[in-house]
């Protein structure tokens, strides 16, 4: 097995944002008892025998807790995993939440990448979605991160909220000019429930032509500016690709430790139970066996296929042949169509969606898995 | 009791005159069924009949009548108003002596009820005129009266006033019935003579032969056979009476109505209209049976679910068993797979089968544009009856072709006879005739193609003139016009399913609003999608669906794979239920959408 990564949710955050459908917590008296379980998961799952690759902290807002909270999950970590040899370790942080202790926290625990919530530099956008920042917050947070050290940093935003087309070009410019290595644009996408489904009725303020047209001008705009994009909905300067999201990508191993987190563990995937009370009355011992899925080799060929195509650079025919033990193009009896249609590119070894058919992925992949 | 005691008849009136309900009273009046146990229309025992508020399947109900210290059997045999249905109400008419012909007193007579009537009258029953709905504010009685003695030549003066509705009068009705319908004149002592006048399918019973016992007696253990089935006998296992419900009974004599069970299983074996005799002494001569009816609306159907081919066979075997006028042959479509191309009386007829398809055998289907039938003459000399677009030969092989006419009565209000008028000019009408019947009711007399008819015209009618207008029409005959085959391509491709004989000036219009309508019905998909409608190599309008730019770009949030996964498998699956036309996925429902075009 190559080296594996660790996820680990933390899921309290100051205020929920509007869109936001993710495993989160404002009560922050839970933090204490959280930081126990999740100890307790990550001492009961410990396994030392191979190196971990990457540790991504997500969440919620991993920057919302006091740093002790951060300090005693990275000595667990070190205690329960090998991480002499790993190669990437983020954290997500809010602008308003990251200050010079929580940087410094961070410098000392080894986390080499930071990754930003912006969503939008539009002021309004950013009230009207329920964040707690500024974009002029999180210039003075960035530039704070760079003056610790950190120069690998990427900032999500979010494409199609509620403001103009050219509101969010604007966010994209002025994003792509600031000192960032790497950038997230995904689209919104509206959970009922959320304060921002009530808003808009479950109707997507942006339709998926618009949608598509701002993504093409956004690409434009990055490229000019030295962000390469790398997957669909990632993009970073010359080697900055994520190596956490690239081993999930590449159909990696990875435990995932928290609230809602998914892993992926010898044959089989697990996600963790979803809330917070839930996770926190559940026993360690039957924490990854809550909701847990055998992945056949048959299906973990189709999930290498439908997220390795995400990617600019596509799938390995050779390495599709020799996990899976059969040519790419005979496994699916609907590829040559999808060639011969031009949605699938066969570059030397390399097998591709061209990236003008990228936001049509999801119809490929039916059509590709239609014929299993 | 003896046949001097039984009354068979029926009942004839014109859709909303009132005919159910009046059975309704008639049942509740003889205590037949307890107030309580009243359901509006009971005879119209179908979901669909009570939702429509009208008899499409002839119903028989037996009820007891005492009248001058006797007691009388009076058998009830409901029939359908809508034209379509004339077939069922010749089925009835035979099964009986006497037929009351209900008029309501605010509408006077019309085309349809003088039909039925003449056809009343060719089966040599007695008629009882019935005035109903003498309550309301608009009735008037002496005109009702009027017009029946002048288009039908009956007497009235004896005619029962009643309001059903209001339950006023019911008795003079059943008065009526017993002192003027005859009683049967059958022979107890001659051999079992029975005519079927319908069948049903029970799961336990087999097939449950409706019967009017002309001469004989028949009871459980009888051994009986049927004319056009001869080889095969069946030992009768129930024989009952309509209370409404089924009741069995020790024996049905000459002039009863009942019916029979004898564990047919196979549905084929009885045919409505067949006689059942005795095997051990049968009768000489059978009944004179129905004429047979010819469909004039055609249209294909299609499991939308491929895999359910049999249960919908299954179904229509079981439908035709009680519904004769229904035709069925396999028919097979490149893009809808295997099913069935069927017949119907008419429009109506065509949509109540749908329907029942549906509800009571829960099949989704997937139908094609409703054809009528056209008598092709081809330069060899033959002459070929297509009712199936894609069987209509080639061009250059067809001399002309004949397409079907009929002659169309349109009742209106004098203020939309303009629009009547327009819409009629709209459908290749061909004016006949105009008459003021009174100050309110005009009829306009047309002949129109039937395949006009049949394309929206009644939902048109109906909605130019405020719901107010009615529609009766028959067959006239053929003409010959200039007609041709229109195909539909998606993405270059012919959709068979598609294609429809249109008159050759409608053509770019009808053309036009399919490709529209087909624009909306198919999903974008990752190609561009061209919609054409082509007479022959000429592409005479275009729409296109736009590919596909943008689905769902679901994050990987947190390495969650298995939701992006569920959310793939749905569209895998939906994708799966579409039908394929070369690349281009087509949902049922686009198949559906063109039949339903507005003007």
């Amino acid at each position: 097995m190559n080296s594996p990564s660790v996820y680990v949710h933390i899921p309290f955050c100051k205020a929920r944002c509007g869109y936001c459908a993710f495993s989160s917590c404002t009560d922050m008296s839970l933090t204490e008892d959280y930081f126990a379980k999740l100890f307790a998961e990550t001492d009961y799952y410990a396994d030392r025998s191979v190196p971990v690759y990457t540790v991504y902290i997500g969440g919620g807002t991993p920057s919302s807790v006091p740093t002790e909270y951060l300090d005693a999950l990275f000595d667990r970590l070190r205690r329960n995993f090998d991480l002499s040899r790993v190669r990437e370790i983020t954290v997500e942080c809010n602008p308003e939440s990251a200050d010079d202790k929580l940087f410094e926290c961070l410098v000392r625990n080894g986390v080499n990448r930071l990754s930003f919530g912006l969503q939008s530099v539009n002021d309004a956008t950013l009230r009207r979605i329920g964040r707690l920042h500024t974009y002029r917050r999180f210039c003075e947070a960035l530039q704070r991160a760079r003056s610790f050290g950190f120069c690998n940093v990427n900032a999500d935003i979010i494409i199609g909220l509620p403001e103009t087309h050219a509101d969010f070009i604007r966010s994209v410019r002025e994003a792509a000019a600031l000192p960032l290595t790497h950038l997230s644009m995904y689209a919104l996408e509206l959970h009922p429930g959320t304060p921002l489904f009530e808003q808009s009725g479950g109707v997507d303020f942006f339709d998926g032509d618009e949608q598509a047209d701002m993504y093409d001008e956004a690409v434009a705009v990055l490229a000019r500016q030295g962000f390469e994009r790398y997957e669909i909905s990632n993009f970073c300067k010359e080697g900055n690709e994520c190596k956490h999201n690239l081993n999930y990508w590449r159909e990696g191993r990875y435990f995932a430790f928290g609230a809602s987190a998914s892993g992926f563990v010898g044959n089989a995937r697990y996600v963790n139970p979803r809330s917070v009370k839930e996770y926190m009355t559940t026993s360690v011992s039957q924490m990854h066996s809550f909701e847990r899925q055998v992945i056949d080799p048959n299906e973990e060929a189709n999930e290498f296929v439908m997220l390795g195509l995400r990617l600019e650079q596509g799938i390995s025919g050779s390495e599709f042949a020799a996990r899976y033990g059969e040519d790419f193009w005979r496994f699916f009896l609907t590829a040559d169509k999808l060639r011969a249609d031009g949605f699938l590119i066969a570059d030397g070894d390399r097998i591709k969606v061209p990236s003008d058919k990228f936001y049509v992925i999801n119809s490929i992949l039916a059509e590709l898995w239609k014929s299993q | 009791m003896s046949q001097q005691q039984t009354r068979n008849f029926c009942i004839i009136a014109h859709i909303d005159h009132g005919k159910s309900t009046l059975a309704d009273r008639l049942m509740e009046y003889t205590g037949q069924v307890a107030k309580r146990d009243m359901e509006a229309q009971l005879l119209d025992s179908m979901d669909i009949e009570r939702e429509r508020g009208i008899t499409i399947k002839l119903t028989p109900v037996r009820m007891c009548y005492r009248k001058d210290g006797t007691e009388y059997t009076l058998n009830l045999i409901d029939t359908p108003g809508h034209v379509d249905f004339n077939y069922e109400v010749s089925r009835s008419l035979a099964a009986c002596e006497g037929a009351l012909l209900v008029v309501d007193a605010s509408q006077g007579v019309e085309a349809q009820t003088l039909a039925n009537c003449y056809l009343a009258l060719e089966n040599n029953l007695e008629i009882i005129p019935v005035i109903n709905k003498i309550d309301l504010p608009s009735a008037d009685i002496e005109g009702a009266k009027k017009e029946i003695e002048d288009t039908i030549g009956l007497d009235t003066t004896n005619a029962p006033l009643v309001s059903a509705k209001e339950g006023i009068n019911i008795k003079d009705v059943l008065d009526a019935v017993v002192d003027l319908v005859p009683p049967p004149q059958g022979d107890e002592t001659a051999p079992l003579k029975a005519l079927i006048f319908d069948c049903q399918y029970d799961n336990y019973k087999g097939v449950i032969i409706f019967t009017r016992i002309v001469d004989g007696v028949v009871r459980v253990g009888t051994s009986v056979k049927m004319f056009q089935t001869a080889g095969k006998t069946f030992d009768v296992t129930e024989v009952g009476i309509f209370a409404p419900a089924m009741q069995p009974v020790d024996c049905l004599k000459a002039g009863d109505v009942g019916y029979i069970c004898a564990s047919i299983k196979t549905v084929s074996d009885t045919k409505v209209g067949d006689t059942v005799t005795d095997a051990a002494r049968p009768c000489a001569q059978p009944l004179h049976g129905y004429k047979e009816v010819k469909p004039m609306v055609f249209c294909g159907i299609y499991p939308a679910d491929g895999s359910k081919y049999n249960d919908l066979k299954d179904a229509l075997e079981k439908l035709k068993l009680n519904d004769a006028s229904l035709t069925y042959e396999p028919d097979t479509s490149v893009a809808l797979g295997f099913g069935f191309r069927c017949g119907f009386l008419g429009l109506l007829h065509m949509e109540i089968i749908q329907e029942r398809l549906e509800r009571e055998f829960d099949l989704d289907l997937v139908t094609t544009a409703p054809s009528v039938i056209y008598k092709v003459f081809t330069t060899q000399g033959d002459v070929l009856f297509i009712d199936n677009p894609t069987k209509l030969p080639a061009p250059t092989l067809i001399e002309h072709i004949e397409e079907p006419i009929v002659r169309a009565e349109i009742f209106s209000p004098p203020e939309y006879v303009g629009d009547v008028m327009g819409l009629c000019q709209d459908k290749r009408g061909t004016f006949i005739d105009m008459t003021y019947l009174d100050t309110r009711r005009v009829r306009l007399t047309y002949e129109i193609p039937l395949n006009e008819i049949i394309y929206n015209f009644f939902d048109t009618l109906k909605s130019r003139t405020r719901g107010y207008a009615s529609l009766d029409y028959e067959l006239k005959g053929f003409v010959t016009g200039k007609l041709v085959r229109m195909d539909m391509l998606l993405n270059g491709e012919v959709c068979d399913a598609l294609s429809v004989i249109v008159n050759e000036e409608r053509a770019y219009a009808r053309g036009r609003q399919m490709a529209e309508k087909l624009k909306d019905a198919i999903p974008r998909q990752m190609f561009e999608i061209p919609i054409q409608a082509a007479i022959g190599n000429k592409i005479i309008a275009r729409e296109t669906v736009k590919a596909l730019r943008k689905d769902v770009l679901a994050k990987c949030y947190g390495g969650d794979i298995t939701r992006k996964k569920k959310l793939l498998e749905k569209q895998k699956e939906g994708k799966k239920r579409m039908r394929q036309v070369g690349s281009v996925s087509v949902p049922s429902e686009a198949f559906m959408s063109i039949l339903k075009i507005d003007d």
